[in-house]
């Protein structure tokens, strides 16, 4: 495609450099470029949550970000949540508690999750529930999603 | 009796690869040499098809194959074309495709492709659809007295007449429910492949019924079923949504036209347009009852949409529409019509939930006219034991009665609070029930012991719920080892057993049964084959508890590993079978009470609390029973609160987008609790049966019926959005 630029991407830790458009969506980057396909595509337009990846550890819609502006900026997708062949104990509280159905919004609800906890150690149920409304899940009723997220909270050490 | 396996909360095996995002969906594959594939979809509802111009867009850069409607074999009648000819009947509805090097010179493509249209009066309900002159979606009616119907099916018990006779009172209501989207989070996506030398076809597809596309496939394509591989993914979920086919013919007709691997994945909009979500109904009851609230006569006309195209699932809902009560005088007829929607397919229950909302809310306007309490009248009516349900099952082992008195007595019924308004707004609580018949259709597994005695289960059921993870504790359970000694598989078709689709809640069910026969051959081989290299008789071997025990003087006992590699040795391979399709219907009932709050200054209203009470028969994996239980009851409340296909009156769709059809979030939901009778006497594996179904059934209606009862004011028609029951609030009921 004309008009690609040589882009530096934080991403999970290491800095990638890539040829995109700078218009490109961070999404597409992501998924085509640096095969992170944990992050999903539910609707490309910032409905429901499964693009979501942490930028500097906020919750962002990655469908409705252009790469240009994630540049400079850290970017966490599911892949870089815990060092290879470990879980983040909010991984291990989604298997445990049963808040895992398709698992194809379960990306975006972890990093929802963990943005959240990051700011909030102690949430409430209600702030539980209002920090993950930007993230549709289908299979679940939310319930054990909660529990998982509310079994992590009353743990001290989160960081995997 | 002490279980090592089944009845216990065991996470998916399929679960780390989920939190860690490993799983691969379709969207995420990719094959060397693969084309984009799209789709040029009708921007009318309804409109004849003058012209179809492709030339330019064969030319395009980047641009390997065009596809119109006379590409496929397939004539343009009732039955629904891949793609349209001659008429497009409603939005969205594919006309033209093409493949290309990129998405863009895809979307390019379509862009030069001309189309005329000669626009026609579209059909936007049933009533319009039936009225005498109303405009014809297809050429052909099956009521000689009504325009635009596909089917009637009809259910008699009884004297009607009669019954209605014996009635102290006879009440007469009609409700609605809308078109709905099953609200799967991953869009519809399809890969095909084209073996060059021999034309065989793959195609990778997000569906929940491999086998039943392979068909489909061939039919579509003019191909026998032998030319086709189906490999099921990782669905993102269905929800009925994909039990048929989608783009996966179009796919694959691009892909051999092209010669080369065709991708598609389908825009949340055209996910919304353009496949089959569960259509609308008008349900009108006429019921007569006795002074104590016995259900003497009972008369349902149901007008099921069914959009473009028949697959409205009418007769289920003529089944079912009597719920799980005993009615001696009954006469159900249920329609399904054509109106210029998308064609009506498949979501979670059938047509049940549309059924349950119209009696369940009458129950309720009877038991206050009658003075009775809804708990009452539902026990007084409810089957019991032994009681015939229509289309041929029976209520083998719990009463519905016993499913309602626990979601009551669980929820505190007896002892609740006159609802009391507090800083405008009211309480109230709900009752409602609902029934499913799980049936097991095509239902086989094969079962490897490996000569380590670890056990593959390999099956061609399609692992949407985690029926993987219960197989597994099956196979555990038979063998008598620790799950972890046991793997589970999902084939393709041409890898594994043949299988109906992942729907109507059987695949643990059915499935499950085969996967426990076939564990019990894979035990008969293994004694067999280690009594014909013994020399004892093969009655005095057997394989339990994770061993084989040889009986007899100088009986000893071998670890299944040893005996695992015995057989190996001598007999090659010891791979049980099972299949069949004959097991007794599964009739499971499920009971829920609702608490809300309604502001009745908005019409605003909130579900506080939901008990859900379910036979399950047996509940092989609590945690994930619950699981099904909770989803369904979210569906129900996304149904009640706020989901609804809205059209213009040229049957153009207003809300295609996850904004305006709006699905229930997380601060939507209630607290649930889930109580499990398990009686454990059903015809699936160790008296399980299937749970996926059922618990969407009641929640609609136990809302409705809890928002009467905090202001007083009854909502006929789902959704019931706050607009709605303000202005019913406004008119005073």
């Amino acid at each position: 495609m004309s008009g690609e630029q040589r882009l530096q991407l934080l991403v999970n830790g290491r800095t990638h450099e890539v040829l995109a458009h700078p218009g490109e969506r961070l999404l597409d980057v992501l998924r085509d470029r640096l095969r992170l396909t944990g992050v999903k595509e539910g609707c490309g337009t910032g409905q429901c949550g499964a693009c979501t990846v942490l930028l500097d550890g906020r919750a962002v819609a990655s469908c409705l970000m252009l790469v240009a502006d994630a540049v400079g900026h850290q970017i966490t997708t599911i892949e870089g949540l815990a060092p290879p062949g470990r879980l983040h104990p909010l991984q291990r509280a989604f298997l445990k508690h049963g808040a895992v159905q398709c698992g194809f919004c379960t990306p975006g609800m972890i990093l929802s999750a963990k943005a959240l906890l990051d700011q909030n150690p102690k949430p409430t149920e209600q702030e539980i529930r209002h920090a993950l409304a930007g993230n549709l899940c289908r299979c679940t009723g939310y319930r054990k999603i909660i529990e998982a997220v509310q079994a992590v909270a009353g743990k001290a050490d989160r960081r995997g | 009796m002490k279980h090592i396996a089944i009845g216990k909360r065991i996470p998916r095996l399929d679960g780390v690869e989920k939190v860690t995002g490993a799983t691969l969906f379709g969207a995420d594959l990719t094959l060397p040499g693969m084309l984009w594939g799209a789709v040029l979809r009708s921007p009318h509802a309804h409109a004849r098809m003058r012209r179809v111009d492709t030339s330019k867009a064969g030319r395009m850069p980047g641009v390997l194959a065009v596809l119109t409607g006379r590409d496929f074999p397939r004539d343009d009648g009732a039955d629904m074309p891949v793609l349209a000819r001659r008429k497009v009947r409603y939005q969205g509805q594919a006309v033209a495709a093409v493949a290309a090097e990129t998405p863009e010179q895809a979307a390019a493509a379509l862009a030069r492709i001309k189309v005329e249209y000669q626009p026609l009066p579209p059909v936007n309900d049933v009533r319009e659809a039936i009225r005498s002159g109303a405009p014809a979606v297809h050429e052909q009616s099956e009521d000689p007295k009504l325009p635009n119907v596909c089917g009637v099916a009809e259910v008699r018990r009884g004297n009607l007449q009669a019954g209605f006779r014996q009635a102290h009172r006879i009440f007469e209501d009609t409700f609605e429910t809308p078109w709905v989207h099953q609200g799967f989070i991953e869009p519809h996506v399809s890969l095909a492949s084209v073996d060059p030398a021999s034309g065989r076809v793959t195609v990778w597809t997000s569906t929940q019924a491999q086998f039943n596309q392979r068909e489909g496939l061939a039919h579509a394509l003019g191909l026998p079923i032998g030319k086709i591989r189906v490999i099921g993914l990782p669905v993102g979920g269905a929800f009925g949504g994909k039990n048929a086919l989608c783009v996966e013919p179009i796919c694959a007709q691009l892909a051999r036209r092209a010669g080369r691997p065709v991708k598609m994945v389908v825009s949340r909009s055209d996910d919304f347009y353009a496949t089959q979500p569960c259509g609308a109904a008008v349900i009108e009851l006429k019921t007569g009852v006795k002074k104590d609230g016995t259900l003497v006569a009972f008369q349902a006309r149901l007008l099921f949409d069914t959009g473009a195209h028949p697959g409205a699932q009418h007769s289920t809902g003529a089944v079912l529409a009597q719920g799980p009560y005993r009615i001696p005088n009954l006469h159900v007829k249920a329609y399904a019509v054509y109106t210029n929607k998308p064609p009506a397919g498949a979501r979670r229950a059938l047509t049940s939930p549309h059924v349950h909302f119209a009696l369940e809310s009458q129950l309720d306007i009877i038991a206050h006219a009658l003075d009775l309490d809804p708990v009452e009248i539902r026990l007084r009516n409810a089957l019991r034991k032994g009681d015939p349900v229509l289309g041929g099952a029976s209520m083998p082992y719990t009463s519905a009665g016993k499913v309602v008195r626990t979601a009551a007595e669980r929820a505190g019924w007896a002892h609740r609070a006159r609802s009391q308004a507090r800083n405008g707004k009211a309480r109230g609580w709900g009752i409602a029930a609902g029934h499913w018949s799980v049936w097991a259709g095509a239902s086989s597994a094969w079962v490897q012991v490996n000569e380590d005695g670890t056990i593959a289960v390999i099956t061609g059921a399609i692992n949407l719920t985690g029926t993987n993870t219960s197989f597994a504790q099956i196979a555990a359970e038979s063998f008598g080892v620790p799950v972890d000694r046991v793997t589970a598989h999902q084939g393709d078709t041409d890898t594994s057993p043949r299988n109906d689709g992942s729907w109507g809640s059987r695949i643990l069910f059915g499935v499950g049964e085969a996967v426990r026969r076939a564990c019990e051959d894979a035990k008969r081989q293994l004694a067999e084959s280690l009594s014909n290299e013994l020399g004892v008789p093969v009655g005095r071997i057997k394989v339990k508890g994770g061993r084989v025990r040889v009986a007899g003087r100088g009986g000893r006992f071998l670890s299944l590993a040893e005996a695992a590699e015995r057989a190996a040795g001598y007999q090659g391979a010891i791979t049980g079978k099972a299949a069949l399709t004959d097991l007794p219907f599964g009739v499971a009932v499920a009971a829920q009470v609702a608490e809300v709050e309604v502001d009745r200054e908005t019409g605003r209203w909130q579900v506080l609390r939901l008990v859900c009470a379910q036979d399950v028969g047996f509940a092989i994996n609590p945690m994930s029973v619950e699981g099904q239980v909770e989803g369904a009851a979210s569906q129900g409340i996304g149904y009640a609160l706020c989901e609804e296909y809205l059209y213009d009156s040229a049957g153009r769709m207003l809300n295609p987008d996850l904004m305006d059809f709006r699905l229930p979030t997380a601060p939507d939901h209630p607290q649930f609790s889930v109580h499990l009778i398990e009686p454990q006497q059903d015809a699936g594996p160790f008296g399980a049966k299937g749970v996926g179904e059922p618990p969407l059934v009641p929640t609609a209606p136990a809302i409705a019926n809890a928002i009467f009862d905090a202001v007083g004011v009854r909502i006929r028609r789902l959704p019931i959005t706050p607009e709605r029951l303000h202005e019913a609030l406004q008119r005073g009921g």
